[in-house]
């Protein structure tokens, strides 16, 4: 994968740190959601494994989308690029994975849930913004991952209470 | 009486904006919303949240009616001062790492990062009043996470595009100001 950065583009060690700080957010967060649901360390181990390979698929899903619909930057890039910038946005799930890891072991909050859906939607806003930053400025082109991002987190609630009431 | 009626479409441009686009707020309009708009707007996110906080508590009988009114002062208080103060602590510890916003643009892009918690202290206080529900974390916190997004992308505008240093900076400054809800609320 190539990651667009100022000035050019670096394949590289930077996509490596990049994917391993956004799959480590979403393992941890995986985990603390398995957790809140309180059915045995079996479950909790198959809910993360199964929620981080959600959300690898996910981004990949929102990568495809903002390649399909920009035909400007379909044309200037190839998807491992358009990849790359939404990979940059998601770099935004690990505030909230650190803040959700607080307020779960150190405040009992049992909101792993609140953090992980607001944490998406905000990296679908900043993939966003880096989407039309990098394709000329107009704003339409917002709405991939933007909306991708609506139903990944959509479907993380759905997934997971799914799995809550197959637990029970 | 032109320039009052631009400038006040300009300062709402800005605040809806905020929610969808804060890198193009912050480097084109910034400097034209005046800062006690900012303000209020933190102010008023922050006095309903803790207000709904003091409803929440309430209802579960640990906090008498004036203990509501209390911890609404205090959220307009935190949502004022304490905002300012995480923002001019964010505007120092930016210096030496290049930063060269001036500490007013700092100071207002931080307040105005709280238009979406505004936007979700609100429809929080609606159904907690209408429908007694316990709002705090659902709406009130929530709406602290979404402000995570307008702060990193006002860090980055800080720290002169250093993603890695941004993203440590709002999740700091954030958890700093959500964190010291709950410390303040329990």
């Amino acid at each position: 994968m190539e990651v667009e950065v100022r000035g050019g583009t670096r394949p590289n060690l930077v996509a490596v740190l990049y994917w391993t700080t956004i799959v480590s957010s979403f393992l941890v967060l995986a985990w603390l959601n398995g957790r809140d649901i309180d059915a045995g360390a079996g479950f909790v181990a198959l809910y993360t494994v199964l929620f981080t390979a959600f959300a690898v698929l996910s981004l990949a899903g929102i990568g495809g989308a903002v390649y399909a619909f920009n035909p400007r930057l379909r044309a200037a890039s190839d998807y491992p690029r358009i990849m790359g910038i939404v990979v940059r946005g998601f770099l935004m799930m690990l505030p909230f994975m650190l803040m959700a890891l607080v307020a779960e072991l150190f405040l009992d909050w049992n909101s792993a849930q609140v953090f992980t859906q607001a944490g998406i939607m905000a990296c679908g806003s900043v993939a966003g913004a880096e989407v039309v930053k990098s394709s000329g400025g107009k704003i339409v082109n917002m709405i991939a991952p933007v909306a991708g991002a609506f139903l990944f987190s959509f479907l993380w609630m759905l997934l997971s209470a799914a799995a809550q009431a197959a637990a029970r | 009486m032109e320039t009052t009626a631009a400038g006040t479409r300009t300062s709402l441009k800005a605040v809806m904006q905020m929610m969808i686009n804060p890198g193009g707020v912050l480097k084109n309009l910034m400097r034209d919303v005046p800062i006690v708009l900012c303000y209020s707007i933190s102010g008023l996110a922050f006095t309903f949240f803790f207000l709904q906080t003091g409803l929440d508590l309430w209802r579960a009988g640990t906090r008498s009616p004036a203990g509501v009114v209390g911890f609404t002062f205090i959220g307009t208080l935190y949502g004022t001062a304490v905002v300012a103060l995480v923002a001019a602590l964010a505007w120092a510890v930016s210096r030496p790492l290049g930063g060269e916003r001036s500490l007013e643009w700092v100071l207002r892009a931080f307040a105005l990062s709280y238009c979406p918690a505004l936007i979700y202290a609100l429809l929080g206080l609606l159904f907690n009043i209408a429908f007694g529900w316990h709002t705090s974390i659902a709406f009130g916190v929530t709406g602290m996470l979404w402000a995570l997004m307008p702060l990193a992308f006002t860090a980055r505008e800080m720290l002169e595009e250093k993603l890695g240093a941004a993203i440590l900076m709002a999740t700091l400054c954030g958890g700093l100001l959500l964190f010291g809800w709950a410390l303040i609320t329990t």
